[in-house]
């Protein structure tokens, strides 16, 4: 559907004009602030309805202008498709068990993953550089810059 | 006694070797957060001050400075070798630096900022020696309105920054505005647009929204591409050639002077001055057609600006005991901490503190040099480490650093969300700048806009009657026209002004 530059235009269009339409509603739920000249839900009502316009003129302009040979947006192949989903699915997995493990557990574990699945690199580098991101976490972050990081179920780091 | 005697009694005192060595400790200590990601100048003085309280009000104060300044050295290396700006101001060398690191130049750019940094941020200290009690007192000249008219002149750069399409470039400003309105309306606490979320209470901070548009969409566009380098030529260079040098020299030192003024104003960061400095650079270029695909000038402007930006906000602090900025509020707390308070008596009662200070600086400035430029081809080698086993690491400690600013694991989770769509607006040939401009100027702008229409009772006359407002609403409405009338220049000699990639 939006194959190609023209129609990413107008689905763009759409999408930040419905935004635009979502944001203006929202605000109308906007408290009342205490005082002031201005209500709180000035701006981000404006900004909404500019949203509503400014979508609306992108995708009205496109659609209104000549096909012509339009550029085809660089959408990934099946395989990049792929890669990316899966690259996607390695952050939120990430993400999610830095909040159960800690840091540097998950670190040890996300690192040897994302190595091995996009490179053709052995266990041997891998885990290397699982041991060298960890140890660095652990120098620099927790003990020279104090930052107290979740540790997880281990709290002796 | 003149600025030259006090001048000379600071370097007398500054290079004892006690107060040298913490300035060294702040210089290596600054450009390391400078470094990491998300990490800035502001948490790193604060998890220190604790420990300063072990040393004299001299030493500690010199080591606290030196990381403010030094953390501006550091923050260019990440930008340009892999894409991760970690500071707002950063964004626009990663814009610039980066396309260079991918075309085998990342070592020059490292280099040029090097350079840069030192010579605006020697002219910044130049500008705080001799004429910080003059100019202190212009800066307090600013009120509300003229708060809100540099903002303004601030958005005005989104024509600049917005390559081909004003549009679009508009519609990622919007966005960017919008994004920074979620969370309590800044003077009535009102929440707006949080949808009953508590987290989105606290607003979405920008470098999660940094990380998110430009590191984690960098890596899910080199995943997707099946990149093994991020080079894309043969040819490596790892120092800057002297043509490069003569090249950049106008720009540095025209950012040395916008970056020092605009750092007078408090609460003007180097932010706001970095993409100052690139809009500027970008109107005097005899090049502007390279702006976007790794202009060394622009990356020499930028870098220029935050440093004699870092300078500036020293001169209303040593004058006034007025902070430009959260950093020098830390610092401040730090003066307060030996029971030192800033300001005019401050500078009649304890010139030597003061003084030595100063005079640190300019030592510091040094130091950072003699630091940074032998790694610029160390660091520039980071380039040349296939990207599955760089990804990682970029993975892991932009998500760390991310996190390490409020310690919420919220912030993850918008710095992935602001990664998708960092990779759609990519895709769909968004400019990711302008979003990062009005993020950042946001909340100033409709702070000051409030204020301003209170003191008017409602009157918009108010930006216009005051001198300083006016002059700067008359430079945004020049800034668009030229804006708009150098695009269409562009687009008649048929050079594509396009954004980066990024």
């Amino acid at each position: 559907m939006v194959a190609n530059r023209r129609s990413a235009d107008i689905a763009s269009g759409v999408f930040l004009a419905l935004l635009g339409v979502v944001v203006f509603a929202a605000s109308t739920t906007i408290d009342e602030g205490a005082g002031g000249q201005l209500h709180p839900r000035t701006f981000p009502m404006i900004l909404g309805a500019m949203l509503v316009l400014g979508g609306g003129a992108l995708a009205v302009r496109t659609a209104l202008s000549r096909p012509g040979s339009a550029k085809a947006v660089p959408w990934p192949d099946r395989n990049g498709a792929r890669l990316l989903f899966i690259a996607l699915a390695g952050l939120c997995g990430y993400v999610l068990l830095s909040q159960l493990l800690g840091f540097l557990v998950s670190s040890f574990l996300f690192v040897p993953w994302f190595i091995r699945t996009f490179g053709r690199y052995g266990h041997f580098l891998a885990w290397s550089c699982a041991v060298g991101v960890v140890l660095f976490l652990y120098v620099v972050f927790i003990r020279l810059l104090q930052l107290s990081l979740p540790t997880g179920p281990f709290p002796f780091f | 006694m003149d600025a030259w005697s006090f001048l000379l009694d600071g370097f007398a005192a500054a290079i004892r070797p006690y107060n040298l060595l913490f300035a060294l400790i702040g210089c290596i200590a600054g450009t390391l957060v400078g470094v990491l990601p998300g990490l800035g100048p502001t948490a790193a003085i604060a998890m220190l001050l604790p420990l300063t309280t072990l040393l004299d009000p001299a030493p500690a104060i010199i080591m606290m400075a030196a990381i403010y300044y030094g953390a501006m050295y550091g923050g260019s290396t990440t930008s340009i070798l892999v894409n991760i700006p970690g500071e707002a101001s950063s964004v626009p060398t990663a814009m610039e630096g980066y396309q260079l690191t991918l075309q085998g130049r990342g070592g020059p750019a490292l280099g040029i900022s090097a350079i840069a940094s030192f010579v605006a941020g020697t002219l910044g200290v130049l500008g705080l020696t001799f004429f910080a009690p003059t100019l202190a007192r212009a800066a307090l000249a600013f009120g509300p309105p003229e708060y809100f008219a540099l903002t303004l002149l601030g958005i005005s750069l989104v024509i600049s920054l917005s390559g081909r399409s004003i549009g679009k470039g508009l519609l990622s400003a919007l966005l960017g505005l919008l994004t920074a309105m979620i969370g309590l309306d800044p003077l009535s606490g009102v929440a707006r647009l949080t949808f009953g979320s508590y987290q989105l209470m606290a607003g979405i901070d920008f470098v999660p929204i940094i990380m998110g548009l430009f590191a984690v969409s960098e890596i899910l566009t080199n995943v997707e591409a099946k990149a093994d380098l991020l080079l894309r030529e043969k040819k490596i260079e790892w120092l800057p050639s002297w043509r490069d040098i003569k090249e950049t020299w106008g720009a540095t030192i025209r950012s040395g002077f916008l970056g020092f003024f605009f750092g007078l104003i408090p609460g003007c960061s180097p932010a706001v001055t970095s993409f100052m400095a690139y809009d500027m650079e970008k109107r005097f270029s005899k090049h502007p057609e390279r702006f976007g695909k790794g202009a060394m000038d622009a990356v020499a402007a930028v870098e220029g600006s935050n440093n004699a930006t870092a300078s500036g906000g020293f001169v209303p602090l040593f004058a006034f005991g007025i902070p430009s900025g959260p950093a020098l509020a830390v610092l401040l707390g730090g003066f307060i901490m030996f029971g030192l308070q800033p300001g005019p008596r401050l500078m009649q009662e304890q010139p030597q503190l003061l003084w030595t200070i100063i005079a640190s600086m300019y030592i510091g400035n040094v130091i950072l040099l003699i630091l940074n430029l032998p790694l610029v081809g160390l660091w520039a080698r980071m380039a040349l480490v296939p990207f599955p086993i760089l990804g990682s690491m970029i993975t892991v400690f932009t998500l760390i650093g991310a996190y390490s600013l409020r310690y919420s694991f919220f912030d993850l989770w918008m710095a992935l969300l602001f990664g998708g769509v960092g990779y759609l607006m990519r895709k769909l040939e968004f400019p990711v700048a302008p979003m990062v401009l009005a993020v950042v100027l946001a909340s100033m702008m409709e702070t000051s806009f409030m204020q301003s229409i209170t003191m008017s009772r409602g009157s918009l006359v108010i930006f216009f009657t005051r001198p300083i407002s006016a002059v700067f609403m008359a430079l945004t409405l020049l800034s668009v026209v030229t804006g708009i009338l150098l695009l269409r220049k562009a687009r008649s000699k048929n050079i594509e002004l396009e954004e980066s990639d990024a």
